[in-house]
């Protein structure tokens, strides 16, 4: 660590920090607008990576990955438009507290929280890379399996109003998912004979549609002048220390399911925010609060959200597996520049290592600061008249999907899923179900299919591995309090009818 | 009188453009270089890197652009570029999986045979391995172990079932007369982590062991192999005299209409192209072979690949 201090200097130092910011603000920009995201953020930088050094060229693209998952809750709060379906959860506190409360006070709580996760996430990194890269290898399709399904389970926590409702949301959302080509048969699913649908719904255009366009028509089909109004000081990004301290465990809480959960390949990203919300839920002491814009509900996710980066880049760096899509596409600029990550990387080239470490630190403080600085921008779009946001988020969101495939076919399927959640919503079907089955639906059936072909159809496999039987014992726990929890109310309900009737 | 000055220039400066104008109208305006791939991966990196040397050996000074169509198990981008004008401007990038193995099921929108070759670049090894800790060290080790245990070698590929993995492995297997077993996975992410973590016995896919990964391998499916020095030793499935050998190309094909002379033009650039700082560095770095092959030795490999899975796939039952 000392050698690397006494090489600093102040000209690299200057780069690496312009590198961070640029990185931070495309990512914070694209992650915002509904539509756009961290892919099309991190393709649109590729090019100009080619030119700068390579350490520059990854902290800029890290430092962009960053940035977009703590975007993507700006939208989520200000508009209620989360910027992929996998932060959907952001959205159900952080745009009632926006609505009713104190839009400063929600940005606050998911800024403070993406911090919180991302430092964390990166101490997890530094410290365990390699024994928690060993042990991820040893979970396997079973778990896989069983975590899709708490995953699942994590409905329960999102207070439908109509649980009947929910379950219908959930089996829609888990046919949805299975679009696309079987990867056992090779036979195609639910296509129509559409190749755009091949490798399944396009999630941006099934994101737009159904958070943005959705949320479009309703704005529509309300008061189109209509704009919140609120005192000054709302619109300001912070929280007193007592605020702070109280959404601490849910923080503390989400990036340890963030930064574990993003280590596991494909599983991780996609269930590690849904998970941290009903994890916080369970474990808080006001959950009565959760979907009425609960603090510990925006931070919780939030943290998860960004604990999520330095867990995905842990099996990167330690093993050479890029677990996620959007480490997939930073993989490709440490081999432009010349760097196979693995273990031959953690042993022969240590200063390597340590830049990319204290840059990810930088990246995740460069975010708190330009997080204060750009988020105050964005505030404004709830004191914008709908008739103003409305041709700002289509335009937006028309270029994100366009641009991320570039077939005119996922605009339709957006349009299409728009119109479909808009009815969902008026009717109080959920989608934030339908979105969670859907994303889910192809970790859970392709690793209980895998597992089954492993095993030779041998159900055992499932509860034979000491990891699965952990799993298990959890949803047991999980199925347990909520009956307890259920059983009380109905109690508590059925005395306070009989009271009533003793006082009548 | 300056007026008069200013039209001679200008008489003249017309007559200076056109001249090459009239003698070689192609290419008229920019290449558009499809790549049926999203961008940021390995064939995407190449494609821009060839893209941007070959601009300076095209005549006209035209610009080459590249356009990333994904999706449809990369069918989509050659159905865009069957669809285009036949007149050399569109042309696409692509991998051997869309143009040798897609079409066969009938499914596609165009048949191998609507397009015809131009350059090939390289081609992407691959080898059935094992963990590097398993028991198994050599090729003769794991014969031995395959035939004795019939159906226990389980082996991941990333596409899934009826991908250039599986076909490839179960062509070696027919040769052999062994029975391997097939597990899928979707993107080599996952697939590496379930060799690693011992969920499988092996996979077909390129291994890493010049990167310290512990993927070791025991044959090579493919004709060429990393350029490293670790894989000295490994036999390829031609070494041995198997006749069971499969060739990711990735090179560069166009519509079949597209008049012979602007194929060679554009062969010529892309030709020259392969030989630029930028593109040499590309493949040192991926430690992949350089490997030209022009308009009629890619054709040749193109349909020699088409009647080898044809075979395979028909006594797999994944076609009739």
């Amino acid at each position: 660590m000392m050698d690397f201090f006494s090489n600093l200097d102040l000209l690299m130092l200057g780069s690496a920090a312009l590198s961070i910011m640029l990185g931070l603000f495309v990512g914070m920009l694209f992650g915002a607008l509904p539509g756009l995201g961290l892919i099309i953020g991190v393709t649109l930088l590729l090019p100009l990576s080619y030119a700068m050094s390579p350490v520059n060229s990854i902290l800029m693209l890290l430092a962009c990955y960053q940035g977009a998952e703590y975007g993507g809750s700006i939208s989520a709060i200000v508009l209620g438009i989360p910027g992929t379906a996998m932060a959907a959860p952001i959205a159900l506190d952080g745009r009632q507290m926006a609505k009713t409360e104190s839009p400063g006070k929600a940005l606050a709580y998911s800024l403070y929280g993406s911090t919180f996760g991302g430092i964390f996430g990166g101490l997890v990194l530094i410290f365990f890379a390699v024994p928690v890269a060993r042990f991820a290898l040893k979970l396997a399709d079973p778990e896989f399996f069983l975590l899709g399904v708490v995953g699942l389970l994590a409905v329960a926590t999102f207070g439908a109003k109509d649980f009947v409702k929910a379950v219908i949301s959930v089996a829609l959302g888990l046919l949805a998912g299975t679009v696309g080509l079987d990867l056992f048969t090779g036979t195609s699913r639910l296509t129509a004979g559409y190749f755009e649908l091949y490798e399944g719904l396009n999630l941006v255009a099934v994101a737009v549609g159904l958070f943005a366009f959705s949320e479009v028509f309703m704005m529509l089909s309300a008061r189109i002048n209509k704009a919140y109004s609120f005192e000054a000081h709302h619109l300001k990004i912070s929280l007193t220390l007592r605020e702070a301290l109280g959404a601490l465990k849910a923080m503390i809480s989400g990036s340890l399911i963030g930064s574990l959960m993003g280590v596991l390949p494909g599983v991780g990203s996609t269930v590690s925010c849904w998970l941290a919300y009903s994890g916080a839920k369970a474990t808080s002491r006001t959950p009565e609060k959760f979907g009425k814009g609960s603090g510990e509900g925006i931070a919780a996710p939030d943290a998860a959200n960004n604990a999520t980066v330095g867990g995905a880049l842990l099996p990167f760096l330690a093993l050479g597996i890029p677990g996620s899509a959007s480490i997939a596409i930073i993989a490709g600029a440490f081999i432009i520049a010349g760097i196979q990550p693995g273990p031959q990387m953690m042993r022969n080239n240590p200063e390597l290592i340590e830049m990319i470490f204290i840059g990810f630190m930088a990246t995740t403080v460069g975010m708190f600061f330009m997080g204060k600085a750009l988020t105050k921008l964005f505030v404004r779009a709830l004191v914008t008249p709908n008739s103003f946001l409305v041709p700002a988020i289509l335009v937006s969101s028309m270029i994100g999907i366009y641009s991320s495939k570039g077939h005119f076919f996922d605009l339709w399927v957006a349009l299409g899923l728009g119109v479909a959640a808009w009815i969902m919503r008026r009717l109080d079907y959920s989608i934030a179900a339908f979105v969670l089955a859907m994303v889910l639906t192809p970790i859970i059936e392709t690793s209980f299919r895998r597992a089954l072909v492993l095993s030779q159809g041998d159900y055992s496999i499932f509860y034979s591995r000491i990891y699965s039987q952990v799993i298990m014992a959890v949803i047991v726990g999980i199925l347990a309090v909520a009956l307890v929890k259920s059983l009380r109310r109905l109690r508590n309900s059925r005395q306070a009818a009989t009271k009533g009737q003793a006082t009548s | 009188m300056t007026f008069h000055y200013k039209t001679t220039l200008a008489a003249i400066a017309l007559a200076v453009g056109a001249g090459p104008l009239a003698a070689e109208d192609f290419p008229s305006k920019p290449i558009e270089l499809i790549v049926p791939y999203g961008a940021g991966g390995l064939t995407d990196a190449f494609a821009r890197a060839i893209a941007r040397a070959a601009e300076a050996e095209l005549p006209n000074e035209e610009k080459i652009v590249v356009v990333n169509k994904p999706g449809g198990g990369a069918t989509i981008g050659l159905t865009a570029a069957v669809n285009a004008e036949p007149d050399g401007h569109t042309v696409v990038f692509l991998t051997a999986s869309p143009l040798v193995i897609q079409p066969l099921y009938g499914k596609t929108q165009y048949t191998t045979d609507d397009f015809q070759a131009i350059s090939r670049f390289y081609d992407i090894p691959s080898s059935i391995n094992v963990r590097a800790d398993s028991e198994i060290q050599t090729y003769e080790q794991w014969l031995e172990w395959v035939k004795a245990n019939p159906g226990d070698f389980t082996y991941g590929t990333s596409g899934g079932t009826g991908s250039g993995g599986h076909i490839s492995a179960e062509e070696l297997a027919g040769e052999l007369g062994v029975e391997l077993r097939h597990i899928p996975f979707e993107g080599s992410a996952q697939l590496t982590t379930s060799i690693m973590g011992g969920q499988i016995e092996g996979t077909n896919q390129l291994p890493d062991l010049h990167r310290g990964g512990e993927i070791r391998p025991i044959v090579f499916v493919t004709p060429t192999k990393p350029a490293d020095a670790v894989y000295d030793n490994i036999p390829t499935t031609r070494d041995l005299g198997l006749d069971a050998e499969v060739i990711f190309f990735s090179g560069i094909v166009g519509d079949k209409d597209i008049p012979a002379e602007r194929v060679a033009i554009l062969d010529d650039a892309f030709r020259a192209a392969m030989e630029s700082p930028e593109v040499q560095d590309l493949f040192t770095k991926y430690q992949l072979t350089p490997d030209y092959a022009g308009p009629e030795e890619f054709g040749q490999i193109i349909d020699n690949a088409v009647a080898r899975n044809e075979a395979t796939m028909k006594r797999l039952g994944l076609i009739e």
